[in-house]
């Protein structure tokens, strides 16, 4: 009679504080993804309003990987920004959406709930820090040109951003700011985006 | 180079200067911003030794140790040698001043090499014009001797390109060997590791002896055993060497060591000097709590302090200005409820009080806590009488008050109002106001309540001092003649000489104290041996255990231990209680919180002395920002570091800087008033104060106006400058320092302020970021903890920088005991992130501790959107924002 060696297994807790580092690179292409497709200047919304096709995508990776979650995740930014065009920020979403089937490849099946919490909360710490971003600088501009365009604010240390709608109760001078403002930002990006020449 | 005729040659005659002075110079030059050694590191090890602690350690190891290597020197060694090595011993390591170098200790880089003998030699030149050294003709010699303190330069082509160097001296390579002995024994981690290196390395000792002592650090009476030792080994001509928070290491020629009697006489000398000098505080420690034990600790008390101990016996429970309803029911509910046990009261009251009766009540409190306190004293049980005592006792009391008036005093127990006026305090109020004898008709009950505990407090000192003369007269002692000898020989059970380990007869008492424990047959007792609950000794058999001062349970309730088991009454061995009692008495009462510092390795009592100080310096800082008494965690926040101030104004000294560290709402305890005493013993008064003021042209007429200009930073700089101010500020300085305990081994100091925020988790969180605050102003490890916490901190240091408090939930947050100085940094800024942003999201019933319990960032501000009406404006807090992700991510 053969005596055959018992199989063990030692279980080991998955550390997804080890994954914090591909969460946070996810997190960022999502964030770049939101931060083309969402409307400049954020605004006051629901989770789900700001993470838009990102956080559709995530409740779904649930349940659904691999091409079910990118095509879902196309689906939905069509729907949500009109656009069909295959290319442009879409890009940012799907880079990250493999990123992400490839993480909750390697995870426990009782560790993806927890992981796409993180990279949502993660998304969202992304999308507000690009908003801040946005606020400190709009509010350099205020203080800088309060004077020549003669804003008056109630807190001048907290310049709010008004949007569209609101804009008419404010007065000219606000729209002439806020304009003033987006087309500065767009030149800065266009710099920032255009790329380096070639070296002969 | 020798000194007088059969004189070993001290450092100074072989440097031909005054080392104090050379040394001074040496670190004046890297503070320079050109070197800026201040924040750089020495070694890794969790960030522990700072790059100047560790160059003034190696050059005052080889300071120390350079008398007796010149003994043994032929030819002697000239002074250019010996200045010229204490400069390689100190700017060995210049190359680690990099911002490589520094970013591979800290972690945040690839290995850098450090050994650098260009940024050697520039610093070499600097050190030594600012010492006034002319040490051009042996600058290869030591540029050579400080690139060999390295293993990697002193193999193959490292020796061989420092050969090709035109040196000086011919024994410069003997010279390089020394210093790097010097670095070696100066990074040595340990008592034990210190004493082998140099058993096995002798080059730094030549033919002298070392001698060593080591100790169980428990706290404050580790610093009395460090001092004692130091003293003792320093009587019978030994040199200290190298200080460690478990040792000392000393070296001499010649000399025998002490024995534990010389010691324990020192530790004597030291006790006895501190029991002098708080002799005003004696009764404040010994007096207990009406609701628990009143007198927990009887050997403070001797004949001469009856009256202070009375006086605060009074203040324990105060008179009531007005009697509320609840109060007249309750008590009168009680007085009916005793008179149905005890029929005879109706004899001397009515059945139920009468107004007189309740405001009688109302204003006895003083008084019972009086008849309390003499009850106590009374107690066999306390140690201060015995059964002739008593009998003497109750004579006398009975004569004075009545008789069988003895037994329901003695009977006393937790304060019972109603109980203790009608049965104790009654028989007092019906004597005669001018004595008993007189029988004259105007009673005690009718006088005002001031006056008549007056009185009862006069009687009851002249009853107790009589029993104790009498006691006196029988040869009996009081624990106060015991308690210098039994405190002392307490404390010298952690001291072992030389004794590397536990020794055959230590392992013996233990074996022997754990077999007597098991064979405790009583039904009450333990079937296994008891642990101390802070030091986990063994408790030593015919030692009673105790309760727990730190702990805080101690009490008198007879049902505690049987509802709570041994979890209601932990049991502590002798030692720790000897320990907490001593702390409390050096640390000036009872203290909950205290800060110990573990200093930089090579510290000598110079450097202590100047630490403390500053230490002292941080702590009323921390604790003016921390004031009032109830605690305002926005404070917490805003605490602002004493080293901000120092760069800010490097050329006043450091007492002044501090007084602008305080913010204008922080009250400052006491020290107007401390001020405005040393001032006015100074100046000779008001009229002196006002002389001054008039020569210098600033508006004063007295000392506490000065004392007032001088603390809120309005007095003028030539003010401060006057010799007899200058010398005030000094001892008012000098009054805040007396409450520490200081060795170069290890510094104990209480926090006046308390934390109290609402859970025991906040409150960790809060010490372990104030041991952070005090790391990075001092860096040296530092713990904030409750005194019974000091031991079992410093024996899991391991190198740590920043203590944890023992509380579960903070330490599985922090995920240590104890964390390097970088990670304590990240920790604080995030607390104080956590207190900042606690008001948007959910103000007090979230505690930091929950905040820092949130899975990441993103949720933080998920929940302050949630949380909070309005969302908070995220640019003004958004590093608050940064300072938490760090930590959760």
């Amino acid at each position: 009679m053969t005596r055959s060696t018992p199989l063990t297994v030692r279980p080991a807790a998955f550390d997804w504080q080890k994954r914090r580092a591909d969460i946070e690179e996810i997190a960022r292409d999502f964030g770049a993804y939101l931060a083309q497709t969402a409307g400049r200047g954020g605004g006051a919304g629901s989770k789900h309003r700001e993470l838009g096709a990102v956080g559709k995508a995530l409740q779904r990776a649930r349940t659904v990987r691999g091409d079910a979650l990118l095509g879902y995740a196309r689906r939905v930014h069509e729907q949500t920004t009109q656009n069909r065009f295959p290319a442009g920020p879409v890009e940012k979403l799907d880079e990250g959406l493999s990123k992400l089937d490839k993480l909750l490849a390697q995870a426990p099946k009782n560790a993806v709930g927890l992981i796409l919490d993180h990279v949502g909360y993660a998304t969202y710490y992304d999308v507000k820090r690009r908003f801040v971003e946005f606020q400190r600088d709009w509010r350099k501009y205020v203080e800088e040109n309060a004077s020549r365009l003669n804003l008056v604010s109630s807190d001048p240390r907290k310049p709010v951003w008004f949007s569209q709608k609101r804009l008419e109760e404010r007065g000219p001078e606000w729209k002439q700011a806020r304009d003033e403002f987006l087309a500065s930002r767009r030149e800065i990006l266009a710099v920032d985006d255009e790329p380096e020449e070639d070296q002969p | 180079m020798t000194g007088d005729a059969g004189r070993r040659p001290t450092t100074d005659d072989l440097l031909g200067d005054d080392f104090g002075s050379v040394r001074e110079a040496f670190a004046r030059v890297i503070a320079r911003p050109e070197f800026d050694w201040w924040p750089r590191l020495g070694k890794a090890r969790g960030g522990e030794q700072t790059l100047l602690d560790h160059s003034l350690s190696v050059l005052d190891t080889l300071a120390t140790c350079l008398p007796f290597v010149a003994e043994e020197s032929y030819p002697p060694l000239s002074q250019l040698e010996v200045r010229g090595i204490l400069v390689a011993a100190f700017v060995h390591d210049a190359g680690k001043a990099s911002d490589d170098f520094q970013a591979y200790l800290r972690g945040e880089g690839p290995p850098s090499e450090h050994v650098d003998p260009e940024a050697i030699r520039s610093l070499a030149v600097a050190v030594a014009r600012e010492a006034g050294m002319d040490l051009a003709d042996v600058l290869d010699d030591v540029v050579s001797q400080a690139v060999l303190h390295d293993q990697r330069m002193r193999q193959n082509r490292g020796e061989l390109s420092e050969r090709a160097r035109e040196h000086q001296s011919l024994r410069w390579r003997k010279l390089a060997d020394l210093v790097d002995a010097a670095d070696s024994l100066a990074s040595a981690t340990n008592v034990v590791e210190a004493a082998v290196f140099l058993a096995r390395n002798r080059q730094l000792i030549g033919g002298a002896d070392v001698a060593s002592y080591r100790t169980r650090v428990r706290g404050v009476s580790t610093t009395y055993l460090h001092s004692a030792a130091l003293d003792a080994f320093r009587a019978a001509g030994w040199t200290p060497l190298r200080y460690f928070e478990d040792g000392t290491l000393f070296i001499g020629r010649g000399a025998s060591v002490p024995d534990s009697d010389a010691v324990q006489r020192q530790v004597e000398r030291k006790l006895g000097d501190l029991l002098n000098a708080r002799a005003e505080q004696l009764a404040v420690l010994a007096v207990g709590t009406a609701t628990q034990d009143f007198l927990p600790s009887p050997e403070l008390v001797t004949e001469h302090n009856l009256g202070r101990l009375f006086d605060v016996a009074a203040t324990k429970v105060r008179r009531k200005a007005k009697v509320t309803d609840e109060e007249r029911e309750h008590w009168s509910e009680q007085w009916i409820a005793l008179f149905r046990q005890r029929p005879q009261l109706a004899e001397s009251f009515d059945g139920t009080p009468s107004a007189h009766d309740l405001e009688s009540l109302a204003s006895s409190g003083p008084e019972i806590c009086l008849l309390k306190l003499f009850k106590n004293l009374m107690d066999p049980k306390k140690g201060l009488c015995d059964s002739d005592d008593v009998a003497v006792a109750r004579v006398l009391y009975e004569q004075h008050v009545g008789e069988g008036s003895y037994a329901p005093m003695s009977q006393q127990s937790t304060l019972m109002l109603v109980e203790d006026y009608l049965l104790v305090l009654a028989p007092w109020h019906r004597l005669s106001s001018k004595g008993p004898a007189e029988g004259m008709s105007l009673e005690l009950r009718h006088l005002d309540p001031k006056s008549r505990e007056r009185r009862i407090r006069d009687d009851l000192i002249r009853i107790t001092a009589a029993v104790f003369q009498n006691r006196r007269k029988r040869g009996a002692t009081l624990p106060c003649d015991r308690l210098v000898a039994e405190y002392a020989r307490s404390i010298l059970t952690d001291f072992s000489l030389e004794n590397i380990g536990p020794s055959t007869a230590d392992i013996q008492r233990n074996l022997e104290a754990y077999s007597a424990l098991k064979a405790m047959a009583a039904p009450r007792a333990p079937k296994s041996a008891i642990q101390c609950s802070q030091c986990s000794d063994t408790i030593e058999p015919g030692t009673a255990h105790e309760h727990s001062d730190a702990l805080g349970n101690r009490g008198s309730f007879s049902n505690r231990r049987i509802a709570f088991d041994r979890v209601g009454s932990p049991p502590i061995c002798p030692t720790c209680t000897v320990e907490l009692k001593l702390a409390r008495l050096c640390l000036g009462g009872s203290v909950r919180t205290v800060v110990g510092l573990v200093p930089p390795r090579g510290f000598g009592p110079t450097e202590a002395a100047e630490l403390l100080e500053r230490a002292n310096g941080v702590k009323n800082v921390l604790d003016r920002q921390l004031s009032p008494e109830t605690f305002d965690a926005s404070r917490y926040v805003a605490l602002s570091l004493p080293q901000q101030v120092l760069r800010q104004d490097q050329d006043k000294p450091l007492g002044e800087r501090l007084v602008l560290a305080v913010t204008e709402k922080a009250t400052l305890r006491n020290r107007e008033k401390r001020l405005a005493e040393a001032l006015s013993g100074k100046l000779g008064g008001d009229d002196g104060a006002a002389e001054l003021g008039r020569e210098l042209h600033f508006q004063i007429t007295s000392t506490g106006d000065l004392a007032k200009a001088i603390v809120n930073g309005t007095a003028p700089r030539a003010i401060r400058k006057d010799p007899d101010v200058a010398a005030a500020i000094r001892a008012q300085r000098d009054a805040l320092v007396e409450f520490g305990a200081i060795t170069p081994n290890l510094l104990v100091i209480a926090m006046d302020h308390e934390i109290e925020p609402k859970s025991a988790a906040d409150r960790a969180l809060y010490q372990f970021g104030l041991a952070a605050l005090f790391n990075l102003e001092l860096h040296t490890a530092a713990l904030v903890a409750p005194p019974g916490e000091l031991r079992s901190a410093i024996a899991c240091r391991n190198g740590g920088s920043v203590y944890v408090p023992s509380n579960g939930p903070a330490r599985r947050l922090i995920g240590s005991q104890w964390m390097p100085e970088q990670g304590a940094g990240v920790w604080l800024r995030a607390i104080q992130a956590a207190i900042a942003l606690q008001s948007s999201l959910g103000g007090d019933r979230v505690g930091p501790y929950e905040i820092l319990k949130l899975p990441n960032a993103g949720s933080v501000i998920r929940r302050a959107q949630l949380a909070a009406d309005k969302e908070p404006y995220w640019p003004t807090v958004w590093h608050h924002v940064e300072a938490l992700k760090e930590v959760l991510g």
